[in-house]
């Protein structure tokens, strides 16, 4: 199998679940850092203006969401039948309205943040499909190792980064309210592959662009 | 059974798998949602959203997961594994371009002056460089253009594919608020839209009283 290079900046942010698929696929990748004048002006290697964008091989595509779906058939990671790949697409659509939640949150704004899409008591209020709880439900329902199956799909590794990046703003709050979470994150962390590269320095430090997070 | 698709009296976010039915030569059924189970029973309404999709062992939500799926069901996901990464890039572009849509509708409330900047920043093929969070309409004409395969009238290979009917959806919503000028700056889109919607049961689905008039849940657009 071709060995991915991921063109993003230097931050996990939109490449991170993209290089968990590939490590917890028994692979490895090579990252390079993105010419932004060409990620703005190349219409064909970036068809909409943004990155991460991955070269496997004969494939070169953009859109984090639509790379994770690649990386996903390409190491069985997509559900092992219609109805799993329903739930894992299901899963995927429910992480990224939490993630742009995320994305636009400001110190400020972080007991609003909370109480609106982690708080269990808001589950029925309007977050717009984001609430931890939602996601947390998949979990439960299907024993709490994995959210789908009984084995891992990308729809874990997206949970499992979006965990890791709240583990970082609300470590307390999360380990009280949702210990099944904290239980799945340190399941999901110690999986062959995973374990190896999270103790590595290709697992880089900054999470975010703007040194926050 | 036919599938059934449970959601408000309004095109909004199920018009896409109405027209993935169409085309793949069924037909569906139209529950109106029960707001008050939408936002209490989490076994059916996992994120308390619709639409909901029925179709004999599948239960799902998610939009765009639906829409996966119908593409599954009907063979509008690609023939390669190359064609099925590029209706996912699609895909996740009309959703940008989408999220900045509903925007405009519903907080800004379609105004002159947030349609005017809605314009410049996501239609205007000047400013496609520009910061716009990978939503604008040049990027889908391009890629249309880009697939000689398609020859003007398909998105990825030959053949139809589900980006071709979100495209089509987004240039339909775009082309009842900008309608002249979106004639000027992308002909092409207009050409591909009137393709569309002449398919086999599409064209059959457009002229039905099934097409509900309602575009979005606040009477505009």
């Amino acid at each position: 199998m071709s060995k991915p290079v991921i063109h993003y900046f230097p931050i996990r942010g939109r490449a991170e679940v993209l290089k968990l698929a590939i490590v917890a696929g028994g692979g490895d990748f090579d990252t390079v850092d993105v010419n932004y004048q060409e990620q703005k002006t190349n219409r064909s290697l970036y068809p909409f203006g943004q990155c991460p964008r991955l070269v496997d091989g004969d494939i070169d595509l953009v859109q984090s969401n639509s790379i994770a779906r690649y990386l996903a058939r390409k190491y069985s990671l997509q559900g092992k039948t219609e109805q799993e790949q329903c739930v894992v697409d299901m899963l995927m659509e429910g992480v990224e309205s939490l993630r742009v939640k995320y994305v636009n949150l400001e110190e400020a704004a972080k007991e609003v943040y909370w109480k609106t899409y982690f708080d269990k008591s808001t589950t029925e209020g309007r977050n717009g499909g984001a609430h931890m709880q939602y996601l947390v439900n998949f979990l439960t329902a299907n024993g709490g190792q994995f959210c789908v199956g009984d084995a891992l799909t990308i729809a874990d590794l997206c949970l499992w980064e979006i965990t890791d990046l709240h583990l970082r703003i609300f470590e307390e709050q999360l380990k009280e309210v949702y210990p099944e979470l904290i239980a799945f994150h340190e399941h999901i962390a110690g999986l062959p592959g995973i374990k190896e590269y999270l103790a590595s320095p290709k697992r880089l430090a900054a999470p975010n662009a703007n040194s926050l997070g | 059974m036919a599938p059934k698709i449970v959601y408000f009296p309004v095109r909004g976010r199920a018009e896409v798998m109405k027209l993935a039915i169409a085309y793949g030569g069924e037909d569906f059924e139209l529950e109106l949602v029960n707001y008050e189970d939408m936002k209490k029973d989490t076994d059916a309404y996992k994120f308390g959203q619709c639409p909901r999709l029925i179709d004999g062992d599948v239960d799902m939500v998610q939009s765009n997961a639906i829409c996966r799926y119908l593409a599954r069901k009907y063979g509008l996901y690609g023939k390669s594994d190359a064609e099925t990464n590029a209706v996912d890039e699609i895909l996740e572009g009309v959703e940008s371009l989408r999220t900045k849509y509903l925007t405009l509708v519903y907080q800004d409330k379609l105004a002159d002056e947030p349609k005017a900047a809605y314009w410049k920043t996501h239609c205007d093929p000047e400013s496609a460089a520009a910061r716009n969070g990978g939503a604008h309409l040049a990027y889908l004409s391009r890629l249309l253009k880009r697939n000689s395969a398609g020859g003007g009238k398909a998105l990825v290979g030959s053949d139809v594919t589900m980006a071709d009917l979100q495209v089509f959806d987004i240039v339909d919503l775009h082309a009842r608020i900008f309608g002249d000028e979106l004639k000027a700056a992308y002909p092409d889109l207009i050409a591909f839209h009137e393709h569309i919607a002449g398919l086999p049961g599409i064209k059959e689905y457009l002229a039905s009283p099934k097409r509900v008039a309602a575009v979005n849940g606040n009477n505009l657009g």
